[in-house]
């Protein structure tokens, strides 16, 4: 107890210094917990209902790109019959008309069993029955209307089927094995969903149903996932397998390792562009952890090093009173207790924080209190690991000698020398990574803001049906543009929100949609003066017209344009260009090319967008009028005649100019620079306090050499230059480094952070930065040298 | 043979290698008594903190043989030596070297620390006695900077004291010192010696160390004279100033 006392008294000695070497170790404690409990979740291969995944196969026929394509039911159900299969899920795909709130579009179905739902932990449903009566949507797909759907009944055109929209997919869902998820439905509807087209006429229905039937169980349109029994392989199944049914080629097996290997978590293992994502984020946590890990361990080796070098004297007291070389750790162990204590507190509630919100933002990787807990527990014994090891092995160092020989106990060896260059290269490495980014983060998003390339005192007012009326009704833009034109108002309209647009997405191609290198763009109708409106030049051609479209410059890029120029007039196809109210039978051309706008805020600029004219469609749930401060009266007139001429029942909105939309859209990115900066600032001073115990170090163990030269007539400057002396060659190697770093790592730093970028003038203001750290490091080691006497320095007391 | 509370045979300590070495003590053999007032006295580098060091088990000897309480040091381990350092020994330095982030009573509480079985009340009243008994128990909750060179080095007695060692082992207790207060310091050794405590004292001042029971002198690591008090030393002293 009087050790942590006392330990807790030399904490307070030093406030500032105390409380940077806790946050750092907080820190670390909640990157530990956070990559720990993350990573069971991450890396593992299977989801974890698979107990053996040997055991588990799954099946469908190679195609002619010796790919894994869907079989059919008829031959999955052949095969559930083979000895050591337990039994077989399905997993389906069509596309298919459905019916909802009163729009008709073409979805890609999922269909899944019930058995195989429950096991994969997709959406939550009580039961098989329970599941027939519903469909779950992605969110992509409920954007293309304007309300939520959740409690809504789509119906299946095809069968005339309605169902009630559950809920939503996970966002992660995007696709499901290899198809893209629209809509999650029951297998057992998959016959009502076939078409069959007769050229003479109507069949009856029963025999209609029965052709679907047959039809359903014969197409290609499903893999299984085989549960083998125990003591069966993959290898027993194919011997009694040989295809001769599929025309295609031969049935494809293989284990749901192999077909599992790049999926990763429970839940969402058939979303492999998901775990890319995460996987990367989970790598640079990992790397985060490690450098912090180091960085830490180095500060406080050097820490306690400088420090027991000043306590020698009392070292040497304790022993002389009887204290054993155990006591001395035990002590060192007891003084550390608070530091543990404080920075694992500080750190568990971080990592609480923390872990809260990686289970709401996603709730797929299942993450359980239990890991959570598992987590914390290792985060606090790998803290307390690092902090006892650094606080003993100085102490080693010190006594390996007599330490009642005060000249040997305080000179440094080889190894010490080395290690010591390599911490103070490593921490003004680290300085300089953290500086770098976080300059980079800023001028990036102060970059972003500043090249907006819009009228940003543009208003926005959306006109909406009015919700509580009961009735839904829609908008008729070109009634509405006819009126603001009778009006005389400079106004624009768009299909929605300029900065958040809630648009729609399409494939788009110069020869076909359906080809494979289709692209997929967002889509917006605007009025043909919306550029003019806002302010944006275009690079070529004119603005949209009836049949003619403009898209901007980074879907011009991926169209493979070779300048802007060699777009216009180039016919493009667009896959439900019905949605834009073009008229697909007809040819669509390019009118222009613009720049590229923040439509998703200032970070997405270069979201390939397709622009069509407003008038061409027939009614829109919502309107976005565009309009210039001051001819807001000139809209409220024209909206106003409108309501009463036609419907009382559309409101106005002010949803605020485009100056505060981009402000609310780049609040992410200002968070993100807020924490760049805090943690630049603390790793930077952690990085310091380093610099200044490892200067500190140096002097003690130099005193007699400075005494000497200040007898024989050195001035403080003197030492002073032979203190930064020392630091100089590792400076010199840590700035080359840095640079080597940052020129290597940018492409990867500019995925991560979008805009990020490191000029030459933001290396220099590093540069200087750390030249600043590393000289307020020196100054405090320097006064207390000059602040001795010769002779005190040269007796080494 | 008599049962000596100290005693060396041929100690020697050698520092340094081949043509550079150095004898810093050379065939040292002498006796401790219980009860002695030792002076050990002369010229700087002649070896005597480093005779202390050595007896004190802060150091080891080159060879020769050193018994301390009848036991072989050579056999001891250093759990066994820390341990004797702890119940035998106790330690007055010039500098005092009392712990600055400590109050005075933590500081004469120190060696009890490392003494098992102690209850920290017991520590507590054990530290106050001996404070007591140096008139210094009114600066118990004072830190050391807050002290004057006299009260830090009477603190440093108390704490080198609380364990009730067996031989008192002082470096130029009162070389710090200004003389009245290296005079009340000595008074005080000499106080502590009436009360049958072995005193082992290291020091230049000629007046003091003739005021000892027994001088040692040495000269370039050799005893070259010890020299038996004809007279005893005078009690009478303590009251004076």
């Amino acid at each position: 107890m009087f050790d942590i006392i006392f330990g807790y008294r030399l904490l307070l000695k030093n406030k500032i210094q105390s409380l940077v070497i806790m946050s750092g170790l907080a820190l670390l404690c909640a990157i530990l917990v956070v990559v720990s409990a993350l990573t069971p979740s991450i890396l593992s291969q299977k989801p974890t209902w698979i107990n053996s995944e040997s055991r588990h196969v799954t099946v469908g026929v190679t195609g002619h790109d010796q790919r894994m394509q869907p079989s059919s039911i008829a031959r999955l159900e052949q095969l559930q019959q083979l000895p050591g299969v337990a039994n077989i899920s399905y997993l389906g795909q069509i596309n298919t008309p459905v019916r909802v709130a009163g729009k008709t579009v073409t979805a890609s179905i999922i269909l899944i069993d019930f058995q195989l739902l429950q096991k994969s932990n997709l959406v939550k449903s009580t039961n098989d029955i329970h599941f027939q009566q519903q469909v779950y949507i992605s969110k992509d797909f409920a954007r293309q209307f304007s309300h939520a759907l959740p409690g809504e009944y789509l119906t299946l055109e095809e069968s005339n089927l309605a169902l009630e929209v559950a809920g939503y997919l996970p966002d992660s869902l995007h696709n499901i094995g290899i198809w893209q998820a629209d809509i999650l439905l029951s297998v057992r509807h998959f016959s009502g969903l076939v078409k069959v087209n007769f050229a003479n006429g109507k069949l009856e229905t029963a025999l209609l149903n029965r052709i679907k039937n047959q039809l359903a169980r014969e197409m290609p349109s499903f893999i299984g996932i085989a549960e083998l029994t125990s003591g069966y392989t993959m290898a027993d199944i194919a011997a009694h397998t040989p295809d001769k049914r599929e025309n295609t080629g031969n049935l494809s097996l293989s284990t749901n390792i192999d077909n599992l290997a790049p999926y990763f978590f429970p839940g969402i293992e058939f979303a492999p562009e998901a775990k890319k994502q995460l996987l990367r984020q989970w790598w640079l946590l990992l790397i985060l952890a490690i450098s912090f890990a180091v960085m830490n361990s180095l500060n406080l080796l050097t820490m306690n090093f400088s420090k027991l070098l000043e306590r020698t004297t009392e070292l040497r007291l304790r022993l002389s009173v009887g204290a054993h070389y155990t006591d001395i750790m035990r002590q060192l162990a007891a003084e550390n207790l608070c530091l543990i204590a404080i920075s694992g507190a500080l750190g568990l509630a971080l990592a609480a924080g923390t872990f809260w919100l990686t289970q709401n933002m996603l709730p797929e990787l299942h993450l359980s209190s239990g890991i959570m807990i598992f987590a914390m527990l290792l985060a606090v014994v790998l803290i307390g690991t690092l902090v006892l090891l650094s606080a003993w092995l100085p102490m080693f160092s010190i006594l390996r000698d007599n330490l009642f020989n005060r000249s040997k106990s305080q000179q440094s060896t080889l190894i010490g020398r080395w290690l010591s260059k390599i911490n103070v290269t490593f921490q003004i490495l680290v300085a300089g990574v953290v500086l770098s980014l976080a300059c980079g983060i800023f001028s990036a998003q102060w970059l972003s803001l500043s090249n907006i390339n819009l009228d940003t005192s543009i208003q926005q007012w959306s006109v909406i049906p009015d919700q509580t009326s009961g009735e839904r009704k829609h908008l008729l833009p070109k009634t509405l543009w006819q009126q603001l034109q009778s009006e005389n108002a400079q106004v624009a309209l768009s299909q929605d929100n300029t900065i958040k647009p809630d648009s729609l997405t399409s494939e788009i191609s110069l020869y076909s949609p359906d080809e494979p290198t289709a692209n997929l763009v967002n889509l917006l109708s605007v009025s043909s003066n919306y550029f003019q409106l806002l302010g944006v030049s275009f690079l070529s051609g004119t603005s949209v017209a009836e049949q003619r479209v403009v898209i901007n410059n980074a879907a011009a890029h991926l169209l493979g344009f070779p300048n802007p120029d060699a777009a216009i007039n180039q016919r493009l196809f667009i896959r439900n260009a019905y949605l834009l109210g073009l008229n697909e039978q007809e040819p669509i051309f390019i009118a222009g090319i613009i720049e590229n706008l923040p439509h998703f805020g200032t970070l997405n600029k270069h979201t390939p967008m397709l622009y069509a004219d407003i008038a061409m469609l027939k009614q829109t749930p919502a309107v976005t009028v565009l309009v210039n401060p001051a001819e807001q009266h000139t809209l409220y007139n024209g909206v106003n005649s409108l309501i009463t001429a036609n419907d009382p029942y559309w409101s106005l909105n002010f949803d605020g100019s485009i100056q505060q939309q981009l402000q609310y859209e780049n609040r992410y990115l200002n968070q993100l620079t807020l924490v760049a900066l805090t943690l630049a600032t603390l790793l930077s001073a952690l990085a310091g306090f380093s610099l200044y115990y490892q200067i500190n170090a140096d002097a003690l163990q130099q005193q007699t050499r400075f005494g000497i030269m200040i007898a024989v007539g050195a001035s403080g400057l003197h030492i002073l230059k032979l203190l930064m002396s020392s630091l100089a060659s590792a400076f010199i190697v840590a700035v080359s480094l840095l640079a080597v770093l940052l020129l290597i790592f940018q492409a990867s730093f500019r995925v991560l952070f979008t805009e990020y970028s490191v000029s030459l003038l933001q290396l220099l203001v590093v540069i200087a930065m750390l030249s600043i750290i590393m000289v307020l490091s020196c100054i405090k080691p320097f006064i207390k040298t000059l602040h001795n006497s010769a002779a005190s320095l040269i007796r080494g007391s | 043979m008599a049962d000596y509370l100290l005693k060396t045979e041929n100690l020697s300590k050698v520092f340094g290698k081949g043509s550079a070495q150095t004898y810093a003590l050379n065939d040292i053999s002498l006796h401790v008594e219980t009860g002695d007032f030792i002076a050990i006295t002369g010229p700087s580098g002649c070896g005597k903190s480093t005779l202390l060091s050595i007896l004190g088990l802060l150091d080891n000897p080159t060879s020769g043989d050193y018994r301390l309480c009848n036991r072989n040091i050579r056999q001891l381990s250093n759990y066994q030596k820390s341990h004797l350092r702890n119940r035998s020994l106790g330690w007055i330095f010039q500098n005092f070297n009392l712990i600055c982030d400590m109050t005075v009573l933590e500081n004469v509480m120190l060696p009890l620390r490392y003494t098992k079985g102690i209850s920290a009340a017991q520590m507590k009243k054990s530290a106050i006695e001996c404070l007591q008994q140096v008139s210094i128990a009114d600066k118990a909750n004072s830190l050391p900077s807050e002290l004057s060179g006299g009260q830090q080095q009477r603190v440093a007695i108390a704490r080198a004291i609380v364990q009730h060692p067996d031989i008192l082992l002082a470096d130029e207790p009162t070389g710090s010192l200004d003389s009245e207060n290296a005079e009340q310091i000595f008074q005080l050794l000499q106080k502590l010696n009436i009360g049958g405590m072995t005193i082992l004292l290291v020091t230049h001042a000629r007046e003091l160390a003739e005021r000892c029971n027994r001088i040692i002198r040495m000269k370039d690591g050799q005893l070259c004279d010890t020299e038996p008090m004809s007279v005893a030393p005078d009690h009478n002293s303590l009251y004076r100033a």
